[in-house]
């Protein structure tokens, strides 16, 4: 009885709502119309429906409401004018509407509301283009653009919903122990003490590097000094136990580099697989070489039983390395963070080291992310950032220009029968002309560059610049966080104290931005492994400034591996 | 005595076998085959139905709907992962069923086709051991049996024949759907020098991507993914299907963290496409 109570009294206000904004829409459209022909500026009509539908419809029941307008007759006389002119670009009185409309598409646009719909559906019959027509009323318009904005032309400029991190993303069950961990603030450089803070790039089992590094920088444990290692210790090296121990000997902190967690996954991967859980990672490895002879061959005669007795292919080097390392060092490994976060300097003065939050990660992280929303696999492997609003603009661009050369050549076809049509080519100047041209038409870029993604490759900005003009941004010094890490090599050191402003692609209206900003992220990896240098970066407290100041130390290395290719 | 029924099996198999198990044979609920043999070449293992590339037409007549096919899909994967898992079988997702998994580890709901791959010898053990075996997976209501059938074709190890790209599939009796499941074989001759897997559908990649595979749950059941999860999404459908929250008619939801439908109201399935392809 309750639930049919509970469905009627639904759909009573759904009928008392549904006829308000039928009542409202009616009305709006006529004060539209009329306005319409007062002032020359067509869109006005679109204005007043917004704080009608905000108060009196909210987002309650639009299953009602959006199926009906077709069925009555929305006012016919109304129409013409806003099918003739284009909506809402050069609209004087918009501002003042303007702000409440602007956070629509945004925020609640998957319940799409029925004024918003019904009016363009005479004009642009499928329901995403009127949505999408919405959208492009709501973005700033450049002043003054008389021309129309073809149905074709909005459609390539509607805004993307776009987010990254905005929502946990699954986890990994047998992902990294810890993801954050804070070190003891007994270890922080401050006025009064002599300790400093020695931060290391990746070592790669280069353990005589390591001490002469240590040695050229006068590190003594009894002095207060403390080493924090930016992961990567372990692989490609000569001697990666020995510098585990090293670090577990000097009571040293570390962040959890890409190749420790491969060595830990497969490591935890082959225990899983095996029956024989005492001798299983000796009884994998003694086939190593036999499966290396005829991987395939030796695999298709295998049942997946007997098959998991088998180093898996691909991890062997892994496994040989973690048969190397004593249960205690691989509990030392799988207990280091993700991200080791400092704390707040509590001495330091001046920018950098006065941010609120300092953190050690090894590879990397996204700007406007809080520290617990980073994904870990990412924090570990990324190197560079884009945009990916840009690369979908510049794909639906392309897709459409495309589909026209493709309209072209068949309307050519079909007036000349027999005669072959090549279909003309669409290249980057192309979609670039069009790209700029949408962009006078008040395309709004700077949108389509405020979502960014992750990249390992070098395909977009280096991440640590993009950081660090992210946090020279943030008004006050507490709330920003310097960073330093490790993992690119090939970039090498990066430890100037400003970083380039950012660059943009041409065409775009660019705010004004400084020309520099501060460096709030520490690249330390010189590629000792491959030859060249193992570096530090050394935080202490500086008397005569009264400030804390880094300086960053470096130590020739053995080659020991080559470096990859691309 | 197992090896000998293998024997026995791989004997009848190999000797030119042209087209999937006969509709005769494993017809359950239907009076009429639908599947879309018409125009297509006898060697063409695997047939579609007549109505969509996405249902085998000897166990539906028609697709289901929307909501139908969510359901569907997922007791589909959940039946599959599970009895992949007591017959010790490894399997890990890929392509678009791994972007389902990136969102919110489930399937994604304009998807109707999902994708998973194994090793070849973990092939080759399934042709021999469990082609053409029917798995209850029980449920309330009943439950319902799939079936899973091996592409006799697995043994050719190159992709000279685009009729047969698919290796096994894992049907669903009763609705017509099915996975779509792929072998990864070493290729021996790659210029890439060694480690390099690749499957029939033209998919390449190095072993060190796939292994360690990673543990994890996809619609509330044990999965495995790839090593380097990210590297394959991002390589096969760039950073924005990562990012981008509308997408083919649907908008996530990141409070409910769920794809949902950007017009509840919109009739019919305007994402669907139906191209007509050898598959």
């Amino acid at each position: 009885m309750l639930r049919v109570l509970g469905r009627r009294r639904n759909l009573v206000a759904g009928l008392i709502g549904f006829f308000i904004v039928v009542n409202v829409l009616f009305l709006s459209r006529i004060g539209g119309y009329t306005r319409v022909y007062n002032t020359e500026a067509g869109p006005i009509m679109t204005d007043p429906e917004v704080p009608i539908d905000m108060s009196s419809v909210k987002e309650e029941k639009p299953k009602e409401v959006v199926q009906q307008p077709p069925q009555l007759p929305p006012s016919p006389a109304p129409m013409p004018p806003a099918t003739s002119t284009s909506p809402a670009p050069s609209t004087p009185p918009a501002p003042s509407t303007a702000p409440t409309r602007s956070t629509r598409p945004a925020g609640s646009a998957s319940s799409t509301s029925p004024e918003q719909q019904s009016p363009p559906k005479h004009t642009s019959p499928p329901q995403q283009q009127s949505q999408q027509k919405d959208a492009a009323v709501s973005r700033p318009q450049p002043p003054a653009v008389a021309t129309k904005i073809s149905n074709r032309d909005k459609k390539l400029m509607a805004p993307y919903r776009m987010g990254y991190g905005t929502s946990a993303r699954p986890t990994l069950k047998d992902g990294p122990s810890v993801r954050i961990a804070d070190l003891p603030h007994e270890h922080l450089p401050r006025k009064g003490s002599s300790g400093r803070l020695v931060i290391v790039g990746d070592v790669h089992g280069q353990l005589p590097a390591l001490r002469t590094l240590l040695g050229q920088v006068n590190f003594d444990r009894k002095n207060g000094d403390h080493l924090i290692l930016t992961g990567d210790m372990v692989n490609k090296g000569p001697d990666s136990v020995g510098v585990v121990q090293y670090a577990m000997d000097l009571k040293a902190s570390a962040v959890r580099g890409n190749h420790e967690d491969r060595i830990l996954l497969s490591h935890k991967e082959g225990k899983r697989n095996s029956n024989n859980k005492a001798g299983w990672l000796q009884t994998m490895l003694k086939n190593v070489d036999l499966l290396q002879m005829n991987r395939t061959r030796a695999l298709a005669s295998m049942s997946p039983a007997e098959q998991q007795t088998l180093a898996r292919p691909g991890t062997e080097t892994e496994l040989v390395l973690a048969s190397k390392f004593s249960d205690e060092q691989l509990a030392w490994l799988d207990s280091l963070p993700v991200i080791l976060r400092l704390g707040l300097l509590s001495s330091a003065k001046s920018t950098p080291w006065n941010a609120g939050t300092i953190a050690v990660v090894h590879a990397g992280l996204v700007p406007g992310m809080a520290l617990e929303k980073q994904d870990p696999q990412t924090a570990m492997t990324m190197r560079s950032l884009v945009f990916p609003g840009e690369m979908s603009r510049h794909d639906a661009i392309k897709k459409q220009l495309q589909a026209e050369a493709k309209s072209a050549k068949e309307k050519e076809e079909k007036k000349n029968p027999g005669k072959k049509v090549e279909q003309a080519k669409v290249e980057e100047k192309h979609v670039a002309a069009e790209l700029e041209r949408l962009t006078s038409l008040g395309l709004d870029r700077m949108a389509d560059r405020r979502v960014l993604f992750p990249r390992e490759n070098r395909d977009g900005q280096p991440w640590s610049e993009v950081w660090s003009r992210h946090q020279s941004q943030i008004k006050f010094e507490e709330d920003r966080t310097a960073v330093i890490y490790g993992h690119d090599a090939k970039s090498g050191v990066r430890v100037g104290s400003e970083v380039e402003a950012e660059k943009f692609p041409p065409g775009i209206p660019t705010p004004p931005t400084p020309p520099r900003a501060t460096r709030y992220a520490f690249g330390l990896d010189s590629g000792c492994v491959y030859g060249n240098q193992l570096s530090a970066l050394i935080l202490e407290y500086n008397s005569e400034s009264d400030d804390i100041k880094h300086s960053i130390a470096m130590v020739p290395c053995e080659k020991a591996a080559e470096p990859p290719k691309n | 005595m197992r090896l000998s029924l293998a024997y026995l099996g791989a004997l009848c198999m190999i000797p030119s076998v042209f087209a999937d198990a006969d509709f005769s044979q494993v017809r359950l609920n239907q009076d009429v085959d639908m599947s879309r043999r018409a125009g297509l070449p006898a060697e063409k293992y695997f047939f579609e139905s007549t109505f969509s590339m996405h249902y085998d037409g000897r166990f539906a007549a028609h697709a289901l709907n929307y909501t139908e096919q969510t359901k569907a899909l997922r007791d589909l994967v959940r039946s599959y992962l599970m009895t992949f898992q007591s017959l010790g079988i490894e399997t890990w997702l890929m392509h678009g069923t791994l972007l389902g998994w990136w969102w919110n580890k489930q399937i994604l709901p304009w998807d109707s086709d999902l994708d998973v791959q194994v090793t070849e010898s973990s092939m080759f053990y399934l042709a021999a051991y469990y082609n053409m075996t029917y798995h209850r997976y029980r449920r309330i209501g009943g439950g319902r049996h799939y079936l899973l059938e091996v592409n006799p074709n697995y043994v050719v190890r190159d992709q000279s024949d685009m009729y047969n790209l698919i290796d096994a599939r894992w049907i669903d009796t009763v609705s017509g759907l099915f996975i779509d499941i792929t072998a990864v074989r070493y290729n021996l001759t790659h210029p890439q020098g060694e480690g390099m897997l690749g499957s029939k559908d033209g998919h390449e990649y190095r072993d060190t991507y796939l292994y360690p595979l990673r543990e994890t749950k996809f619609e509330g059941v044990k999965a495995k993914i790839p090593y380097k999860f990210r590297d394959f999404l991002v390589g096969e459908y760039g950073g924005k299907a990562l990012s981008n929250t509308e997408y083919n008619y649907h908008i996530f939801d990141e409070e409910k963290m769920q794809w949902v439908r950007k017009n509840p109201d919109e009739e019919g399935e305007p994402w669907v496409e139906r191209k007509q392809q050898g598959s």
